[in-house]
């Protein structure tokens, strides 16, 4: 039995090294083709600009769509600052969610909103339907709607339906995007408009970045050290990753916070899935499958200029929250569409990006988990000899930092973002700490929200508490305003 | 397996270590660069304004003889601006960049082997190139370096080559941007669909020769190209390619009707409203007809109020607002037939209401 035992840690410790020495590689895969990608965008960029797209009449317009719940403190400065987006022509549509504060009233005295019967399309169903539509008296191309609480994703279907132009850009709400990320999003469109079918920009986080009126004029890094750890994960995971798969047409998940899609394949495939809790990553799968089944020629590009900035969570029972969510929906979708998985007619998506989702996203916490189960019970047993457990855990930690910092370089040396020092340091530090306790909790929250999933125990969404962009001092005095921290997340 | 991982650990620390050099030397000098430059242009942004505002006759002057060191740092604010301002502003940079000679460099600059410097000439060129056009020995010039780089290896070069040739560029000019169309190296529809645009009135003859081709993509994008660009000399084969087989260059033909706002289309409209297979097809007619403005298609909208799918219902009452009072009475009518008729016929009359509202 003892010798069973012996075995087994020995053949679990060098399968532990083995799986992620093979999942470091691959980010290091995904790093080069990244490392390829952005120098040559973020030059060509410098060259031809976007100012033609602002002015061409063949830029295909944008309808901007956001659910909104609860958003009170902020709502009006986030629709303010989508308005103000450098684009030719787009509208925006605001779908309260069933707010129970005073969400839509700050619009319609900020907005002068008006009712207005409206007949709605009906391409793409959705459970609550739209209570009443208003639009605004200021000229501004406003909609905003209101419905019963159903969730972000129904929230959006109807948004979607009622959106009036070609494309449909979905943005968080809390959200700010870059002055010209409009633009930079739509050039894949503009680019290839018979193919491109959805886009999918970065998410950056904002926590205590300089701010003025729905602008960040001063992108910085985090002041705590949880939000911080989430720029380096951003910048590998998010940044270098998505970029990586989109060159190989691998691309399997745009982010909700700001994805940029032909309306017409949205209504084809349904829209969103409302009873999914992963609904971005959800309908970006279920279009790869579509298209790939009806054998239609498409791409589903990642572009990594256009910035939306996002506030992060910097408590950790909101972080947990978060990531129990993410891994729940990343559960149920790949469940969902497991017919893709090696299966050659779905090409890339399915013989490699599935594959590698499978076993290195949704697999990787209880490997992880796994890892350190096998050694405490190994030092525990005197099987492994703490020199080697040592050895291991140093190597395995100093590859992981690697990769952190080759992200962080390559976002430094094409889009550098980050102009102080200060900075750099701190998220240098932040890419050591990251694997000091942090990814391993979220590998233990990670397997708990996949384990709900099993359980078929209900989604954790949780109230939101916004206390609103800080008011800006005189523009002569130059000083920061900086966004309040969130007390909780969830929609 | 322990020397794996040694040597695993080993490579790791070596490279963060030198990750974490690059980083820091990268920053610092980045921050040290980005800090001359901005003193530098701190003196030399006055000047700028000053030229662009034309509140200082001698700025231009001025700017024009600046040493390399302090024109190394107003040249990117002068750049910049080209490509956001116009009319006497663009001209008066424009004059600045001749008379240091930058232009007549960027020209020779685009047969040099490195593609960036070639993509840097192009890129200056499309800045320029307004003035360019009608300069008799730097124009031609432009465009036959143009033209070249049209066939460029490097995407950036023929993006920049693209842009150009919409403000420099002539009828051959145009031609040739048809044609890279077709090739291995094209550039995206879009950017070239936008420089014909800015060659205007001169590539109308390339365009209506490209509608007789063959494509349907690149017949719609010609069709509509010379919606956009409105020369009646276009009309002809505009009412021509309303019968294309293709539904989409139908579209882009019933469209460009209505923008160039032909009243002889009116029946060939009507009828495609009427007759036509595709929805999408029918809805661009209408909204030309809406355009167009002729009280006689008042019927046949009317009829579509009660169309079936949402887009041409919803189409036909925005185009019977444009029709003045009868059209408005159309819509009051439909708003007692019933249905989705009505339905869209009322959001129409508010929709005009609220308008009005907002104009007093």
């Amino acid at each position: 039995m003892k010798d069973v035992v012996v075995a087994l840690i020995h053949f679990s410790q060098y399968a532990v090294i083995g799986y992620f020495l093979v999942l470091n590689t691959v980010y290091l895969v995904l790093l080069a083709l990244a490392g390829r990608t952005i120098p040559h965008l973020a030059r060509r960029r410098r060259l031809t600009g976007v100012d033609d797209l602002a002015t061409s009449p063949l830029t295909p317009p944008v309808s901007i769509v956001t659910a909104a719940y609860n958003e009170e403190p902020t709502i009006v400065e986030s629709v303010r600052a989508m308005l103000a987006l450098r684009y030719p022509r787009h509208e925006v549509v605001v779908v309260d969610d069933g707010s129970r504060d005073n969400t839509f009233e700050r619009l319609k005295e900020a907005f002068g909103l008006v009712p207005l019967e409206r007949v709605a399309p009906g391409e793409i169903r959705s459970r609550e339907a739209a209570q009443s539509v208003h639009v605004s008296t200021h000229s501004v191309p406003l909609t905003v709607v209101r419905k019963h609480n159903s969730g972000r994703a129904d929230s959006l279907n109807v948004g979607i339906d009622l959106a009036a132009h070609p494309l449909v850009c979905m943005v968080d709400a809390d959200s700010l995007l870059d002055e010209d990320a409009l633009l930079t999003i739509a050039q894949p469109f503009v680019a290839d408009p018979l193919r491109v079918v959805a886009a999918g920009g970065v998410i950056r986080p904002v926590n205590d970045s300089v701010v003025r009126h729905g602008q960040v004029i001063e992108p910085r890094i985090p002041t705590r050290w949880l939000p911080r750890i989430q720029v380096v994960e951003y910048l590998r995971a998010f940044l270098m990753g998505r970029t990586g798969w989109s060159r190989v047409h691998g691309l399997l998940i745009i982010s909700g916070a700001f994805g940029l899609y032909r309306r017409d394949v949205l209504v084809e495939v349904g829209g969103m899935d409302a009873d999914s809790i992963g609904e971005d990553f959800e309908l970006v799968v279920r279009m790869h499958r579509h298209l790939r089944d009806q054998r239609r020629p498409y791409r589903i590009v990642f572009a990594p200029e256009p910035v939306c900035w996002t506030e992060v969570p910097d408590a950790r029972t909101v972080l947990a929250k978060q990531r129990r969510r993410w891994h729940r929906g990343l559960y149920e979708t790949l469940r969902r569409h497991h017919r893709m998985l090696l299966r050659p007619r779905y090409g890339v998506i399915g013989m490699v990006a599935y594959p590698y989702f499978v076993l290195f996203e949704l697999l990787a916490p209880l490997i992880e988990v796994c890892g350190i189960v096998v050694v405490a019970v190994g030092f525990a047993l005197g099987i492994i000899a703490p020199p080697m457990a040592l050895l291991f855990v140093l190597a395995a930690f100093g590859y992981a930092v690697l990769i952190s910092l080759l992200a962080l370089l390559l976002d430094e040396l094409g889009l550098h973002r980050y102009r102080r020092l200060g900075d750099l340091g701190a998220v240098a530090a932040a890419a050591v700490l990251e694997n000091l306790g942090y990814r391993q909790l979220t590998a233990v929250w990670r397997l708990q929200g996949w384990w709900a999933s099993l359980r078929n125990g209900k989604p954790e969404w949780g109230e939101m508490t916004r206390v609103g962009f800080a008011t800006p001092t005189p523009l002569d005095h130059g000083s920061h305003a900086t966004i309040p921290e969130m007390s909780e997340t969830g929609h | 397996m322990r020397t794996v991982v040694q040597m695993i650990l080993l490579v790791s620390v070596i490279e963060a270590v030198v990750c974490l050099l690059v980083l820091c030397v990268s920053r610092l000098v980045r921050n040290r660069r980005e800090r001359v430059r901005r003193e530098a242009a701190t003196a030399t942004r006055p000047l700028i304004l000053q030229a662009v505002g034309d509140e200082d006759p001698d700025a231009g002057a001025v700017l024009a003889s600046l040493d390399q060191r302090s024109w190394r740092a107003a040249q990117p604010t002068v750049l910049r601006l080209l490509g956001r301002v116009k009319g006497g502003s663009h001209a008066s940079l424009t004059e600045i960049l001749l008379s240091r000679g930058i232009v007549d460099r960027a020209l020779t600059d685009g047969a040099r082997p490195r593609g960036l410097k070639r993509a840097h000439a192009a890129s200056l060129l499309a800045l320029t190139g307004h003035a360019l056009r009608t300069d008799p020995r730097r124009g031609p010039e432009a465009r036959a370096t143009l033209h070249r780089q049209l066939t460029d290896r490097n995407a950036t070069v023929r993006e920049g080559a693209v842009r150009a040739l919409g403000r420099v560029g002539d009828a051959d000019s145009a031609r040739l941007l048809l044609a890279q169309l077709r090739s291995p190296r094209a550039v995206a529809a879009g950017l070239t669909g936008d420089a014909l645009i800015r060659i205007g009135p001169a590539a109308v003859p390339a365009l209506i020769e490209a509608v007789h081709g063959t494509g349907g993509e690149h017949r719609a994008l010609a069709v509509e190209l010379l919606g956009l660009i409105r020369d009646r000399r276009a009309v002809a084969t505009l009412s021509t390619a309303l019968e294309d087989r293709s539904a989409a260059v139908r579209a882009s033909a019933a469209a460009a009707l209505g923008r160039v706002a032909e009243p002889a289309a009116v029946p060939a409209l009507i009828h495609t409203v009427r007759a036509d297979t595709s929805a999408r097809v029918a809805v661009a007619a209408s909204e030309a007809l809406g355009l167009i403005g002729d009280r006689g298609a008042i019927p046949v909208l009317h009829e579509a109020l009660a169309a079936d799918g949402y887009r041409q219902a919803h189409t036909a009452a925005r185009a019977l607002l444009r029709l003045g009072p009868a059209g408005r009475d159309a819509l009051t009518e439909g708003t007692f037939a019933g249905g989705s008729a009505a339905a869209h016929a009322r959001e129409a009359l508010a929709t005009a209401q609220l308008v009005a509202g907002g104009e007093r």
